[in-house]
């Protein structure tokens, strides 16, 4: 399980991020103090990542980077600020990446991801009940058998393994799977979701007018 | 052409024609004079000849002299004659029996009077006798004297005048224009100092001479008192741009972190796989979120709204019917956050806008309730309204930044009371519109007193 430290003084808006998290599948650590936070760092706790607000109570967000940059921990900042300048200090100062509220969750986690895979904590095996998706080796395998499976359809799988628990809309599955040159039906969609979940016997539900859903206990 | 040009050239043009006029006439009236007078001597001393010489002839003539005596004896009397200017010529009976200057006189005089002759180069003054006595009518004398001199005399004395003229003229023509162009330089001056202010130099003045009054003197006063207004205005008109600009930014900020709840938790909830309790979290968040935005944006509206209108209804307001405006919320607002509310009223009378200074002291009772305060003190004094409590108080530091819009001395602690920091912004607006200034005194952990002082005013 990867965790995350989120620092963030909005209630609301920690709360959201840990309830999003968990459900993908995370172990998001909130903290609400910038000092607090600062403490936790260099104490030593283990962390995978760190979502920072920029604009703490009575301390710069960007002052936490230099601690977890000395611990190797990847960080992104979220901030309500857009200008340029507060971008590229934040990147500069060590951040790995760099996001504005508002924020589509999706848009989030396809960042954290990418963060850890770059950072080397990227899941190699991913488990949910009796499925193992190994994503070096590209096969899929069922209570330990190998499961036969298309390229498209092991992209798929994953993603959906990754976003768990997270709905993903027909057009954001093609754009990502099928690339945004694709010129077909959304139907394409629905046909390799049925075949998904016969193979796998996961639990991939349709989720009304919003897309399809691969569910499992965070 | 440029008015200094033309202002220019026109005196030279008017001096000249002037001068040359004046001048002209002038110089032909003395020539004329001088050539009159020499004429008049030359004809007094034909006269004067001819006088004498009739006297002599008829003291000497004898009745009896044959005519070639007679003849013979007015050409040896008018040999006395020879010394003189002029040149004349005797005619004795049609015939000419004396001539040393070559002429034929009658010939020239044609029957007139006296005559001036022009021959070759010279100017000869002609001029014949007149018979005035019997001896006088047989002979006639011709006078001619050679005005050439006088002429030339005449013609260097123009010639003289002219270059005179001449050199006055270029003198003066340069004077005019430097004078000209000197008086009308600051006009350029003016007119660089327009452009410069036009493209922003907002600070240009022309310099100008607080002595002098004439007209350039007054244009350039004139011109920098423009610019005076010009650059305040556009000061003024700018720090309400920037103040506006500011706000807005503040509220963007503001407003933005409510929104990404309530998108969030939305998104949540049509995405995210949620056990119940998540579920209900996620609605209860909206809820307060949406609540939020919209306390913000009421009190931002009303911060807005005073800042645009200045109609203020000012009206004699007694403190006691200042403090019956606000008791009753302040009273409600107190109990609820359990904190004893006191008036200490006095006879003042003020010039307010009832409600708006009501809302005023509300705004800072409700500060003095959110800084935990027990006890609250609001009195009204002549000069002054004071809002005092034991409560939290404010960091020295920070004393002057409290007023700003938007900023929390305690960002969470302001969060749970719904507080969205414009409270004494708002507060400040009122007291300026009513020519008060806002005073903070604090003390960390024991208590803060807020005080509307009304400026001093003669009444």
């Amino acid at each position: 399980m990867r965790r995350i430290l989120i620092v963030e003084d909005e209630p609301a808006i920690n709360r959201l991020l840990v309830m999003n998290l968990s459900a993908a599948g995370y172990l998001p650590a909130p903290e609400y103090d910038g000092a607090e936070a600062c403490r936790r760092i260099q104490s030593g706790e283990p962390f995978d990542l760190a979502l920072l607000d920029v604009m703490l109570p009575g301390m710069d967000g960007f002052s936490l980077l230099p601690p977890l940059r000395k611990r190797g921990i990847p960080a992104i900042c979220l901030t309500a600020r857009g200008d340029i300048e507060s971008k590229v200090q934040g990147l500069r100062d060590g951040a790995e990446d760099y996001i504005v509220k508002p924020f589509e969750i999706l848009e989030l986690l396809v960042r954290i991801e990418k963060v850890l895979e770059r950072s080397g904590a990227a899941r190699a095996r991913i488990r949910i009940g009796a499925v193992e998706i190994c994503r070096e080796e590209r096969i899929v395998l069922r209570d330990g058998v190998p499961v036969s499976m298309t390229p498209i359809q092991f992209d798929l799988l994953s993603l959906l393994a990754i976003n768990r628990n997270i709905a993903l809309s027909r057009e954001q599955l093609l754009s990502a799977v099928w690339g945004s040159s694709f010129v077909g039906e959304s139907r394409t969609v629905d046909i390799h979701i049925s075949q998904l979940r016969r193979k796998t016997g996961l639990p991939i539900v349709s989720v009304p007018k919003v897309g399809y859903r691969l569910e499992a206990a965070p | 052409m440029k008015i200094r040009l033309r202002l220019a050239l026109l005196s030279i043009l008017l001096l000249s024609i002037s001068l040359l006029a004046c001048g002209g006439l002038l110089l032909h009236t003395t020539a004329e004079s001088i050539i009159a007078a020499v004429e008049e001597s030359a004809l007094a001393e034909l006269d004067m000849l001819t006088t004498s010489y009739d006297r002599v002839f008829a003291d000497v003539v004898n009745p009896n002299y044959g005519a070639a005596a007679r003849r013979s004896l007015a050409e040896h009397l008018f040999r006395q004659y020879l010394s003189g200017t002029s040149r004349f010529v005797l005619v004795y009976q049609g015939e000419t029996l004396f001539n040393t200057c070559g002429l034929d006189v009658k010939k020239l005089l044609d029957g007139a009077g006296q005559r001036t002759v022009r021959l070759g180069e010279r100017r000869l003054f002609l001029a014949a006798s007149e018979a005035n006595s019997a001896w006088g009518q047989e002979r006639e004398i011709y006078l001619v004297r050679d005005m050439t001199g006088t002429y030339d005399r005449v013609r260097s004395m123009a010639v003289r005048f002219a270059a005179g003229c001449m050199a006055a003229l270029l003198l003066s023509a340069g004077f005019i224009s430097l004078c000209t162009f000197r008086a009308l330089r600051p006009l350029k001056l003016l007119q660089r100092s327009a452009v410069a202010i036009a493209d922003g130099a907002y600070d240009r003045r022309v310099p100008c001479n607080a002595r002098s009054h004439d007209e350039i003197a007054e244009l350039a006063k004139s011109f920098n008192r423009m610019a005076e207004t010009v650059e305040t205005h556009i000061r003024e008109v700018s720090a309400v741009a920037e103040e506006r600009k500011m706000l807005l930014g503040a509220l963007t900020h503001e407003i933005k972190t409510p929104m990404t709840a309530i998108i969030g938790y939305a998104e949540a909830l049509q995405r995210v796989r949620l056990d119940e309790r998540q579920r209900a979290e996620a609605i209860d968040y909206i809820h307060t979120e949406g609540l939020r935005l919209e306390r913000l944006t009421q009190k931002m509206l009303k911060f807005m709204i005073l800042s645009d209108s200045e109609a203020l209804q000012l009206t004699k307001t007694t403190a006691a019917a200042l403090q019956s405006a606000v008791e009753q919320p302040a009273r409600a607002r107190a109990s609820q956050w359990g904190a004893a509310l006191r008036f200490d009223v006095s006879d003042a009378v003020y010039q307010l806008d009832c409600d708006l200074m009501a809302s005023a002291l509300l705004n800072l009772i409700d500060n003095a309730c959110t800084a935990g305060a027990s006890r609250i003190c609001v009195r009204l004094t002549t000069d002054r309204l004071i809002v005092s409590d034991d409560g939290c108080g404010i960091p020295q530091t920070l004393i002057d930044r409290v007023s700003e819009p938007f900023f929390r001395v305690d960002k969470s602690r302001s969060r749970r009371s719904g507080n969205a920091g414009l409270g004494l912004a708002l507060v400040k607006r009122i007291a300026k519109l009513h020519h008060a200034v806002l005073l903070i005194e604090s003390d960390e952990g024991r208590g803060t007193a807020v005080s509307i002082v009304f400026e001093p005013r003669d009444i």
